[in-house]
């Protein structure tokens, strides 16, 4: 036993010890917020009937918050969305967007007797808050009004109020929330557009992003259009994923690994599934559902890696034409981020005809007869150059901005036709409270 | 993943060249040191009057009035992959890390991290008090700022923002003049401002930004350069370095950082 034995027990015990905190310390990509469980069944009360479209209809506008305004701020803005599943099954839900925090509700309504009740959760998106809440609308609380046969008149401020509880992750409801109807939600056309076709992977949400579960569930979160990440198989079939590699942070362990152009749209399909157990999805799958399954308005099929933009073009005019055919006002535009996938563009021979979206400079958004100018946030609020392209025709959309001080600032600036962002919540919620 | 077995790695080999780097080949039995039985005794000694050829700035040691000490040297942050994604930022900061004493106990503490198109500046005081025998603490506490301009490419953006800190360190001085230093912090948000353009985006609030900890050696490396090295994880809401990112999750995030100083 001499000086260098103990010194190599040191060193050893050492080495152990960091080893057990690097292990500790390594990246874990969290599990997504378990959203609370078996809420439809509080609604399927005796005698309990779906609401009419135009009682839906009226629900929309801003709501003054009284009880709970510490919680969820000075108002609250509502609005209805639908999915469609199965092609049939449709299921309506009325969420509701507050600023603190990127919180939304999400609620679905009866009409029991005379009254009306809403019951569903909420959620923060920064971070894991989550919980449940049940409203009522009573007869002498505007459910009279809102469950007429000629519903409705312009509402005046306090003509329907929520009454209502919130209870925090699965506990029981028990802290008041009252919402009284102050005015109608801003009707100026405007596009929250969700980043990676709803959300991110990081924002914890129950479903991956990128996915076709996460394009039915944009609505919810405030979405009327949603951008999606395209790249291309080995055998060359246009799919949806965001990074240059298969990883943890996006998928479950599948022993593949590199880029997904190295594998065959089969062998992903078999072999790989994203965070929450879905598969990576086709464009033309991705397409379907928006057109069929939600009510939005807007693609941004962003180009990440294409080889084959002929290809794409050809998903891009069926998929138009899906949308014309069943009634649906859906833009779907090309996204152009770097000279490659412009170069790629300008390619085809219909370009100037295609709607394409255009992340360059305006000359070159100019160039090619794009749809839409979308210059990245970080530059500022284009009030200026957004004036001059609006004159040019086109719209404009800023990404991919989530600041919550920047939303309101950019949305009041008025210069805007729409944002990409990864809280749908947050910029719904400042687009619906301005006052025109 | 890999960056923080890297860390690991980098670690390991420090602190195995910390160990080693005492040696010298055919060295001679060291005189007793005549202040060895007052560590022992866990009896205060003066400030820096017991071995001036081991300089110190983060263990917990009396520094005498008026003198002063400092390393320069650099820090390596790894980017969170909740922020970044694929996409890894590997920026070294400059580290210039100052100690002046003020009193018998009290000294002086200031930092600068610099990246040029981004910049740290703390300044604080620490208050030092034997534990036992070869052990030392301190309590500290600190205010400082942060500043950074991105202006080029698809950048128009700027920042700056105050912060607060208060730590607590425990130090051990070997019989080899190897110092190690154990210290917890607490970050504290004081303001934060950035810029997009013309747009500013102001938060005013104070808030717990997160904490810290941090394992520092300090010797003679190979008998002759002193340095300091160490490891800091950091669990924080708030880093500076990646302030031009808007990272908006209201959770605190592991930022790994090795450093490394050379005493002036």
């Amino acid at each position: 036993m001499n000086v260098s034995f103990f010194r190599s027990l040191t060193l050893f015990l050492l080495a152990g010890f960091v080893a057990y905190l690097g292990g500790g310390c390594r990246t874990k990509f969290d599990t997504a917020v378990v959203i609370p469980q078996n809420l439809k069944a509080g609604l399927d009360l005796p005698g309990a009937k779906l609401l009419f479209a135009q009682t839906r209809k009226a629900c929309e506008g801003v709501y003054a918050v009284s009880d709970g305004s510490d919680v969820f701020g000075a108002e609250i803005a509502a609005k209805w969305s639908y999915t469609v599943k199965n092609k049939v099954d449709t299921t309506y839900h009325f969420s509701l967007f507050c600023e603190p925090q990127a919180t939304y509700f999400v609620l679905e309504g009866r009409q029991v007797a005379d009254s009306i009740i809403f019951l569903g959760y909420w959620r923060r998106l920064v971070n894991a808050d989550v919980g449940t809440a049940r409203f009522v609308v009573r007869r002498n609380g505007g459910a009279r009004v809102l469950l007429a046969p000629d519903c409705c008149q312009a509402l005046k401020p306090g003509d329907v109020v929520f009454k209502g509880m919130y209870g925090n992750g699965e506990e029981n409801q028990k802290y008041p929330l009252t919402l009284s109807f102050n005015r109608p939600l801003n009707p100026k056309p405007f596009q929250i557009i969700a980043h990676r076709s709803g959300g991110r992977t990081s924002d914890l949400l129950p479903a991956s992003e990128n996915s076709v579960e996460i394009i039915r569930l944009a609505p919810e979160l405030g979405a009327t259009g949603v951008e999606f990440d395209i790249r291309q198989t080995k055998d060359g079939v246009p799919i949806l994923y965001h990074d240059d590699q298969l990883n943890l942070r996006l998928t479950q362990k599948s022993g593949l690994i590199g880029p997904v152009e190295n594998y065959t749209y089969k062998q992903l399909t078999s072999l790989v599934r994203l965070v929450n157990g879905e598969q990576i999805p086709t464009l033309e799958e991705a397409l379907t559902a928006v057109i069929d399954d939600t009510p939005l308005q807007t693609v941004w099929m962003d180009s990440k890696l294409i080889r084959d933009m002929p290809l794409i073009r050809e998903i891009h005019k069926k998929y138009i034409a899906k949308a014309a055919a069943q009634g649906r006002k859906v833009n779907i535009y090309i996204g152009l981020p770097t000279e490659t996938t412009l170069n790629q563009f300008e390619a085809l021979d219909d370009h100037l005809s295609a709607p394409s979206l255009c992340e360059l400079d305006t000359s070159i958004a100019r160039r090619i007869n794009a749809k839409v100018w979308a210059p990245r946030f970080t530059l500022g609020n284009p009030v200026e150059s957004a004036k001059v392209m609006q004159a040019a025709g086109l719209k404009v959309f800023v990404w991919t901005l989530d600041v919550p001080d920047f939303v309101r600032q950019f949305i009041d600036g008025g210069a805007l036709d729409g944002i990409l962002t990864n809280y749908s919540a947050i910029v719904a919620y400042y687009h619906y409270v301005q006052k025109p | 993943m890999i960056h923080a077995r890297l860390l690991i790695i980098i670690l390991l080999l420090l602190t195995t060249a910390s160990a080693w780097g005492q040696q010298r080949p055919g060295r001679t039995k060291r005189a007793p040191n005549p202040y060895r039985r007052a560590y022992q005794q866990g009896r205060f000694v003066a400030p820096d009057s017991t071995s001036p050829q081991v300089p110190f700035v983060h263990f917990p040691y009396p520094l005498a009035r008026g003198i002063n000490r400092a390393t320069l040297g650099v820090t390596f942050t790894t980017s969170p992959r909740d922020i970044t994604e694929q996409t890894q930022i590997d920026v070294p900061a400059g580290d210039l890390v100052i100690l002046r004493g003020l009193t018998k106990n009290l000294a002086l503490t200031g930092e600068m991290k610099f990246q040029f198109l981004q910049n740290n500046a703390m300044a604080g005081l620490r208050r030092t008090f034997p534990i036992k025998g070869r052990f030392y603490g301190s309590a500290g506490a600190g205010l400082g700022g942060w500043f950074g301009m991105l202006r080029l490419a698809d950048f128009n953006t700027s920042g700056f923002g105050f912060m607060g800190a208060a730590d607590v360190a425990v130090g051990f001085r070997s019989s080899r003049d190897l110092l190690v230093t154990f210290r917890l912090q607490k970050d504290l948000g004081l303001l934060n401002r950035t810029a997009v353009g013309q747009t500013v985006s102001d938060d005013g609030r104070i808030v717990s930004n997160g904490y810290g900890a941090t394992v520092t050696l300090e010797q003679a490396f190979f008998g002759r350069r002193h340095a300091a090295i160490g490891f800091r994880a950091l669990y924080t809401n708030f880093n500076w370095q990646f302030w031009s990112l808007y990272d908006t999750f209201d959770r605190n995030i592991f930022y790994p950082e090795v450093f490394m100083g050379f005493f002036l």
